[in-house]
């Protein structure tokens, strides 16, 4: 600053002194009260007292993600639904073993092809003491599928595939109309949340967002962002799915949901006893979630699917002997027992064996060097094949362990990592050869992954992949009413993907939550939902 | 005349803050990473028309100059736009839930930097080489040297896990939360007189704020050690011992106002790092602040939100550069005459 020049013009401005000084000026004017609304509006917020009871007899869960918004319509987040799952019962939901239950439906049939008549229980209140009707229903079927003038456009629109709208017959009756037969509604549903329309319409989306009302067994009563949720038992209860027992009130005071994304915090607060349930234990950290005194370890197996997928639109893996070469060069063995301490399972496909439609006559993945090598002198590459295997910074470790085991059978896999989002997008593209990542099918159905990974237009078909008679037998498994004959329109799918090999080796690993003693009927699931109804603490 | 430097000063705020969101609106956009991708996460059937629609939804279909005009625009009336992440809130409401939080715990951390600094800073020069000294030099090398992460983690074990101490995460204890007033707890419980608030979130602030004054009251206090067994040898200070003022008086009113001066830039550098020290710190302890919304933001491809985070560091660096400035101005008379 202590230059002289200045001091010359000390009696006026000089033009560009000026032009420069009224050119900051508005710029300032510009910015400022950017600034000024932010520290304004962080002034405005108000502290909450809790209860007593409400601290004591709650539980703490650390979850692995933030939550951004608890509004059920405007989210792809499991850690969302999982919390929000809490506050806001759905029309159907899944017990423990994953079979579909009614819960805030009574029970519904299908008419015609089209037509799905949902009847609702009685006697329902939503938090805010409104009675629950066939119209909460359809506002929020029509939200989602953005059949509602001036609401932002829902991220779990998909989710609903070809529903076109709902209709109420009576307070206590709705139908869900859909574009032609479309068998798997009622397990569509259970990623769907009922919301209280009067409620909405009153505080609009923003406010909803951050306060929602729900028909679930505990109301939010606090949100600190990145923080904590806090939620309390919610005495009106109608009680919940009578085909999942006990009914009535949830027996905890409150249950308090706080996300601690590092898996050695989640781990420390356990050890601590600052929470009672940890999600997400990495299998490698799993030991010293069981050595913890007071704690135990919770398994339960996933829905989601690793997988080494290959590019067959361009060469080496546009060959059928280089990819059939690929299957027999993995060696599973060293990979799930070493690297992942027994905590995962190997597959011959991409289904898990808990999905509707697993073909369990797929023989068990298995290394064979001398095949794998035989393969690859006939598809010219005798002196073996080098390529360069893509995945995300989370599954480094596997890829790892994946090309290491290739080696023996004369590939030479080197591992490069990317940004998760950057990955995806480059696979959309088909930019990729050879890549491990890994999808995730919650419904359990065959529909939630081989459509989208393996119909020709499929929106994350990696691969390449064009079989007109596996995109017919998908087209068919769609829309066929018979589960029979579903079932096996998938299997035949699978055999044709077993040919085929756009993948060469899946592995599920198991979902691992850390649990106190002091907590009573709590186990992890294969969906990933922590329902807290019927959990309780030792008192 | 300080008026006018700093009205100059402040004036100079306003292009660097248009400099910075500039860049940082350039970067975000030109980095892979899309964030309605991220939005979609693993949808399923999403078809071109559904993204298309959440693109228009957000802006992102207009052309980058376009975009960043609208910015512009929008931030002169106050509105930062909508987070993408946070599905349609207004960034200026997300930060504003987090920025109480980083600026208690920039505060803590400074306060607990200096409030160990000056006078080990001290002590150290009036002997140097002597025991303290020694001490206070590997104390600072190891402070200095020590990554945050790793000093935070061994914190944590130590203090929370082995000794229960002290919580290892969040701001403060469960229904413990004071009236909010500025929206910094510790504050707050103070002005309300709420004690057990008080020390709930003292108790939470002292693993991350211990962290993150670590390696920021090594450095001051070099400096200030420094500096200070350099005036300490001045003839003004010879002179005043043998006027026969008091040691006190000497090293307290003559010494250091003059040690301070260096000091003071390297306090507001330091600071500076403070705030960038938050996005680690706040990551390691699951703090609820702007340093831990940053990184989020980031991972998600968050424009506005990466954009407003960004634009309130770039304004505290100003502000805090433009405080040592003034602060230099206080101390050292020779600035004041000096032409500026």
């Amino acid at each position: 600053m202590a230059d002289g020049q200045e001091t010359h013009h000390r009696q006026g401005l000089t033009r560009r002194e000026f032009l420069s000084a009224a050119g900051r000026l508005a710029a300032l004017a510009v910015l400022a009260p950017s600034s000024a609304s932010v520290l304004l509006s962080g002034c405005a917020r108000g502290g909450k007292r809790l209860s007593r009871e409400l601290v004591v007899g709650s539980l703490s869960i650390a979850l692995d993600a933030d939550v951004q918004t608890l509004d059920p319509a405007m989210h792809r987040s499991r850690t969302v639904e999982a919390v929000v799952r809490n506050i806001c019962d759905g029309l159907v939901a899944r017990d423990a073993e994953m079979r579909y239950v009614p819960q805030l439906a009574a029970n519904w049939e299908v008419e015609g092809e089209d037509r799905w008549v949902f009847k609702l229980r009685e006697g329902v209140k939503f938090h805010n003491g409104d009675s629950f009707t066939a119209e909460d229903v359809k506002f929020t079927v029509d939200r989602i599928i953005g059949a509602i003038e001036g609401v932002p456009p829902s991220p779990r629109k998909d989710l609903l595939g070809p529903v076109t709208g709902a209709e109420v017959l009576d307070p206590q009756t709705v139908v869900i109309h859909t574009e032609g037969p479309y068998p798997i509604l009622h397990k569509k549903l259970v990623f769907q949340e009922i919301c209280p329309k009067r409620y909405f319409e009153e505080v609009g989306p923003d406010e909803f967002a951050r306060k929602p009302v729900g028909a679930g067994p505990f109301r939010l009563v606090e949100w600190s962002p990145g923080e904590r949720i806090v939620l309390e038992r919610f005495a009106d209860y109608y009680g919940g799915s009578p085909d999942i027992p006990p009914t009535g009130p949830a027996l905890l005071q409150g249950v308090i949901f706080r996300p601690l994304e590092e898996a050695a915090t989640r781990i420390a607060s356990l050890a601590a006893a600052e929470v009672g349930v940890a999600v997400n234990i990495p299998a490698d950290q799993a030991a010293s979630v069981e050595d913890l005194p007071g704690a135990r370890l919770s398994v339960a197996q996933g829905t989601r699917t690793h997988f080494v997928g290959m590019n067959l639109t361009r060469k080496p893996f546009s060959s059928p002997l280089v990819r059939e070469a690929m299957r027999y060069a993995v060696d599973p063995k060293p990979i799930v027992e070493k690297y992942l301490l027994g905590r995962a399972r190997a597959l011959p496909g991409i289904l898990v064996p808990m999905a509707f439609g697993w073909d369990s006559s797929l023989p068990a993945p298995k290394q064979d060097v001398g095949r794998a090598k035989d393969l690859l002198r006939k598809a010219g590459y005798a002196d073996g094949l080098r390529v360069t295997l893509d995945c995300e910074a989370s599954d480094k470790r596997i890829a790892e362990a994946i090309a290491g085991s290739m080696k023996a059978a004369g590939v030479q896999a080197d591992v490069r990592v990317w940004k998760k989002d950057n990955l995806l997008n480059q696979l959309r593209r088909r930019e990729r050869d050879l890549f491990l990542t890994s999808w995730g099918n919650s419904s359990l159905d065959p529909s939630g992954i081989l459509p989208v990974l393996f119909r020709s237009d499929g929106y994350s078909n990696f691969f390449g992949y064009r079989n007109p008679v596996v995109d017919r037998l998908l087209d068919e498994a769609d829309g066929a009413m018979s589960t029979e004959e579903r079932r096996q329109k998938y299997v035949e799918v699978q055999r044709h993907l077993h040919r085929d090999i756009p993948t060469c080796f899946h592995l599920a690993l198991e979902e691992l939550y850390g649990v106190s003693e002091q907590v009573e009927n709590f186990e992890a699931r294969p969906d990933g939902m922590l329902p807290m109804h019927d959990v309780s603490l030792k008192s | 005349m300080l008026s006018r430097f700093l009205g100059r000063r402040l004036l100079q705020l306003v292009p660097v803050l248009l400099g910075v969101s500039l860049i940082v609106f350039l970067t975000m956009h030109l980095t892979p990473g899309d964030p309605i991708e991220h939005m979609l996460g693993q949808a399923g059937r999403v078809t071109p028309e559904q993204i298309a629609e959440l693109r228009s939804h957000y802006g992102l279909d207009r052309p980058l100059a376009t975009q960043y005009w609208f910015f512009l625009r929008h931030a002169a009336t106050g509105d930062l736009g909508i987070s993408y992440s946070h599905h349609g809130r207004p960034v200026s409401e997300v930060v504003a839930e987090r920025l109480p939080a980083t600026l208690e715990l920039t505060l803590f951390a400074f306060v607990l930097a200096l409030a160990f600094a000056i006078p080990a800073g001290i002590f150290a020069a009036l002997r140097p080489q002597g025991l303290f000294d020694r001490l206070a030099t590997v104390g600072a090398l190891v402070g200095i040297s020590l990554p945050g992460f790793w000093l935070g983690i061994v914190l944590m074990i130590i203090l929370g896990l082995r000794l229960h101490l002290l919580p290892i995460s969040g701001r403060i204890g469960l229904g413990m939360a004071p009236e909010t007033i500025t929206g910094m707890h510790i504050l707050d419980a103070a002005l309300t007189g709420n004690a057990p608030a008080f020390w709930s979130a003292l108790k939470h602030l002292l693993l991350p704020g211990l962290t993150l004054a670590a390696p920021m009251a090594a450095m001051v206090m070099r400096m200030l050690r420094s500096s200070m067994i350099g005036v300490l040898e001045k003839d003004y200070v010879q002179f005043a011992r043998a006027k026969g003022l008091p040691e006190t008086a000497v090293v307290g009113k003559h010494a250091l106002r003059n040690a301070l001066i260096p000091t003071v830039n390297i306090v507001a550098l330091q600071t500076g790092l403070l705030l960038s020290g938050n996005m680690i710190i706040e990551t390691v302890f699951q703090y609820p602040g702007l340093g831990k919304l940053a990184v989020d933001a980031i991972a998600a491809a968050d424009y506005p939100l990466v954009q407003a985070v960004v634009l309130i560091y770039a304004t505290c660096y100003v502000l805090l550069n433009l405080g040592a400035d003034v602060l230099h101005v206080v101390l050292d008379p020779t600035v004041r005459t000096a032409p500026t």
